[in-house]
């Protein structure tokens, strides 16, 4: 990744894979952890992947959920995975429409999913 | 004419910022003044639905411990939990019953005493912190439940063209009507510039497109199509539909069940559309109503926002909207489900002092809940006596 997105002056170019469920028949895969795809019916695998995807909405919190204090505002997209999964990603400059990559930056203490826009050719 | 049930009473009490009382003291004052209106007795009731909630009745195992706070014995419960809308659909279930010849009168009972006990804040009700749903859904900070409804809110204005005055305008129509209403909480004018000039809290929505954090209970009885009480009213139809849970689920969040519940109730009630004198759509933010009315089809997809901006849901409009001020002004105890309905039965019966809108033969009450936005939905149609 070669992002240079900041939040409130943090450097979050260092995305890392986001945890996910795949379905190892299928390949479905699920934001959170479900012990059967409900596709297929097969037992899941839990795995660690960048998503790509596009941003379905956007939203920007001026009151910001407890932890979340220091960056507010900040904006939060409802990005819909190539793979299928929906992810709530914080963004700094994307909008309804774009294309992103999600994974986890780090964020203060915390880990948290976020969606920088796609590199043109990468993870499509 | 298909007639399911009848409601034959309804009532409100507690509705205040902060009542000072227990959620089961309230419950048990709203039962008795529903089962007045119904002119019966508390003895005459053989069927009990409550909501069980942190914020409600305090204990696991609701419906035995209200049963036995209010003395009554019964043969029928139900407890069902699916959100705000939960009391339309004990309402429906209830007629279920009844119909089955398994008990004659419910009670359905909706209490919160959330203001008081400060359990409820605008991150919603708790969740155990294992919760993996809450852990993936809160990750980025997302605050619940306001943020699903501006994602969907940002979503219409994106696909539609829908503004910050078209959500304001279902503030303003709300507000309107909680004027002429005496029990309402919020009843101080409210402008369109008012509207447009509040903070604010989950761009694109503001405080004014919230709802309120009040206490307040809710009742109404339900009893066979075969009551012949002048003030009953009839339960024509009813449909229930659950999709996503979590908002990490939702395929479209401008499509929700209710574009199979209205017209599935409007069916069995033998109703079309242009029969629906008024309309209860749940209100928790003003995007919810502007999305149900297109669903439901008394709007065009797209336009709801405009529908309400051109004044048909105000006071004098030709499809009057949440009559009591809803749950932006009227009150809103955590779940407004059977507040939705009371003021239907009202205004029906031709009771709405103040705010009677003239001669309404059918009303649809909607209501919506689920974990995110627009999950669980319930479409209930009510005609006058």
């Amino acid at each position: 990744m070669t992002g240079q997105e900041t939040v409130g002056g943090q450097d979050l170019s260092g995305l890392r894979p986001l945890p996910v469920t795949v379905c190892p028949s299928c390949q479905a895969a699920y934001a959170y952890y479900r012990a059967v795809c409900t596709r297929c019916g097969t037992t899941t695998e839990k795995r660690e992947l960048l998503l790509a995807g596009h941003v379905y909405s956007a939203a920007t919190v001026h009151r910001p959920s407890a932890g979340f204090e220091p960056w507010t505002p900040y904006t939060v997209a409802l990005v819909v995975c190539d793979l299928g999964p929906r992810v709530l990603a914080m963004t700094a400059s994307t909008q309804i429409d774009d294309r992103v990559v999600v994974g986890l930056a780090a964020l203060g203490q915390a880990n948290v999913p976020f969606a920088f826009p796609c590199p043109p050719g990468d993870l499509s | 004419m298909n007639v399911l049930a009848h409601i034959t009473g309804a009532a409100e009490a507690g509705i205040a910022f902060k009542a000072g009382r227990s959620a089961i003291e309230l419950a048990a004052e709203v039962a008795a003044a529903a089962v007045a209106d119904a002119g019966l007795q508390l003895a005459d009731i053989d069927g009990l639905a409550v909501v069980k909630g942190a914020d409600l009745l305090p204990g696991d195992r609701p419906s035995p411990e209200l049963a036995d706070y209010l003395g009554i014995s019964v043969s029928y419960v139900d407890n069902t939990l699916v959100g705000g809308v939960s009391p339309i659909i004990q309402i429906g279930h209830a007629a279920d019953a009844i119909a089955a010849g398994r008990c004659a009168r419910v009670l359905v009972v909706y209490s919160s005493a959330q203001a008081t006990n400060r359990e409820r804040k605008l991150a919603g009700h708790a969740r155990p912190a294992d919760h993996q749903v809450t852990i993936a859904e809160r990750a980025a900070g997302l605050p619940f439940p306001i943020g699903p409804n501006a994602l969907a809110a940002a979503r219409h204005m994106w696909e539609h063209g829908t503004t910050l005055e078209h959500l304001a305008a279902v503030a303003v129509s709300d507000r309107q009507w909680a004027q002429l209403n005496p029990g309402a909480l919020r009843r101080d004018p409210l402008t369109m510039a008012d509207a447009l000039a509040s903070p604010a809290i989950c761009s694109p929505l503001r405080k004014i497109d919230c709802c309120m954090i009040t206490d307040g209970a809710g009742a109404v009885v339900v009893e066979s199509a075969r009551s012949s009480s002048p003030r009953a009213v009839q339960v024509r139809g009813f449909a229930e539909y659950h999709k996503q849970y979590s908002i990490l689920s939702v395929e479209d969040l401008l499509t929700t069940g209710a574009v199979r519940t209205g017209p599935a109730a409007l069916q069995e009630a033998g109703a079309s559309i242009a029969d629906v004198g008024i309309v209860q759509l749940y209100d928790a933010f003003t995007i919810l109503p502007i999305v149900l009315l297109e669903n439901l089809g008394f709007a065009e997809p797209g336009k709801g926002g405009q529908f309400v901006l051109d004044g048909n849901t105000m006071p004098g409009g030709r499809l009057p909207m949440n009559t009591q001020g809803g749950g932006l002004a009227h009150c809103h105890p955590g779940m407004y489900g059977i507040f939705l309905v009371i003021e239907a039965v009202r205004q029906l019966r031709g009771e709405a002092t103040g705010r009677q809108v003239p001669d309404p033969r059918v009303a649809v009450a909607h209501g919506s809940g689920g974990g995110a936005f627009g999950g669980s939905q319930a479409t209930l149609v009510l005609a006058a006596p």
